[in-house]
């Protein structure tokens, strides 16, 4: 009881109420748990299965120094994750390959796109580029 | 509650609440800065099941209501005024690390909504105690709060508080299964016993402030059964149970799982003695 006294003179206070302002922020939180809850549980029973789909792309090609950089535009539109994802791109001249240059991406998740740059010592734009994704591990 | 009862309830000043989540947020930051800044906890946010993910939300809750009785932003009347300051926490974290993660760089592009709520999510459950602790830790001229009462199961519970969020900041990082490839049985043996002494002697032998003392005639075994062994037996727990959290068991065997959790009990343990000292 003397420590509660004390306190009140110190006006420290020692019980304090819930205000309107802290119930509103916590009725903000309540919608923000409940609402994620209810997100991650609708995402994990409908999420369908399947490998990674990689669709790739070149975005740009540029002279730089001595090489030739392709830009890739690298899209899963699959299901499911892909780490160590390895990309590949060939320049072709008929059967023949004249050029290769691979990337590997640590990460790909599902539904997700980063970008890759690919070195090649001839002009792409002289030859067929064929890009590819060879492999990966699940994470 | 009859601490309550006794004392007068303050009415609550819009300045006071408007502190609080400056420092909730501070305490949010503070204590998860580290795993703010490390890359397996944001390939969490794509690697991890959504429902283990929204499991260890939900479990984080009542943990938070608990820890607002012992910590929280004020002393609170009621378990009504807990639960208000447990979804605080949350909210404050989850806005914080929304901003910081950005801030990082650490949202691309051609990243999904789903990616970007789930890495903040994942961060959300150590940074919401965090913003727990942050009105004991940091709080201002107050005299420290001390726990209402010091009883076996709220020893218990900061415990597992410590435990729990020690382990969260180093789970996800590749060390912890490195560590437990390269020990062979005998280390392990040994670090599970290194782990027992620390716990043991941080909270018994070296006299740190807020240090237990033994009950007069309460043998060392038995304090170090009641404790010590309990204690670590549930940090080994809560690691298994992270772990899982993490996927870091699927497809492992059982020997393997036995051993990371060995491994990832060492800095539970020690999160679990030093819950007891400063909480």
């Amino acid at each position: 009881m003397r420590q509660d006294e004390e306190a009140d003179q110190d006006e420290t206070p020692s019980v304090t109420g819930t205000s309107t302002l802290e119930w509103i922020v916590a009725g903000v939180g309540v919608v923000l748990v409940a609402s994620l809850v209810v997100f991650l549980a609708l995402q994990a029973f409908t999420q369908a299965e399947g490998p990674p789909v990689i669709v790739l792309e070149p975005v740009g090609i540029e002279k730089v120094g001595d090489h030739w950089h392709v830009e890739v535009r690298v899209r899963n539109d699959g299901f499911s994750t892909a780490a160590a994802l390895d990309i590949a791109g060939e320049l072709k001249d008929g059967e023949e390959t004249v050029g290769e240059a691979t990337a590997t991406l640590d990460y790909l998740p599902r539904h997700s796109e980063r970008k890759a740059g690919l070195f090649f010592n001839q002009d792409p734009g002289a030859y067929r580029l064929e890009l590819h994704a060879r492999g990966y591990v699940e994470p | 509650m009859p601490n309550a009862a006794e004392r007068e309830i303050r009415r609550p000043a819009t300045r006071d609440f408007v502190v609080g989540l400056g420092r909730a947020f501070a305490g949010a930051v503070i204590f998860s800065i580290p795993i703010l800044m490390t890359m397996e906890m944001w390939w969490l946010g794509f690697v991890m099941d959504p429902l283990r993910l929204g499991l260890l939300i939900l479990l984080t809750l009542p943990l938070l209501v608990r820890l607002s009785r012992y910590e929280g932003f004020r002393e609170t009347a009621s378990l009504t005024d807990d639960i208000a300051d447990a979804f605080v926490a949350m909210l404050v974290a989850f806005v914080a690390f929304l901003a910081i993660l950005w801030v990082l760089g650490v949202f691309d592009t051609g990243m999904p909504v789903s990616e970007i709520i789930a890495k903040t999510a994942v961060q959300m459950v150590p940074g919401s105690i965090g913003a727990m602790l942050a009105q004991n830790q940091l709080g201002g001229g107050d005299a420290p709060r001390r726990k209402p009462d010091e009883t076996y199961s709220g020893e218990i519970f900061l415990m597992i508080v410590g435990a729990l969020f020690l382990s969260f900041s180093v789970a996800p990082t590749e060390e912890v299964v490195l560590i437990a490839y390269r020990l062979t049985a005998l280390q392990e043996l040994a670090l599970l016993g290194a782990s027992l002494a620390l716990m043991h002697a941080f909270v018994y032998a070296l006299e740190f402030s807020g240090s237990a003392e033994r009950r007069p005639g309460e043998s060392f075994l038995h304090t170090f059964l009641r404790f010590t062994v309990v204690g670590y037996a549930l940090v080994f727990l809560v690691s298994l149970f992270v772990l899982w959290c993490f996927g870091r068991m699927d497809g492992i065997g059982l020997e393997e799982i036995l051993s990371t959790g060995v491994v990832l009990s060492f800095p539970g343990a020690i999160g679990a003695s030093v819950a007891r000292l400063i909480l």
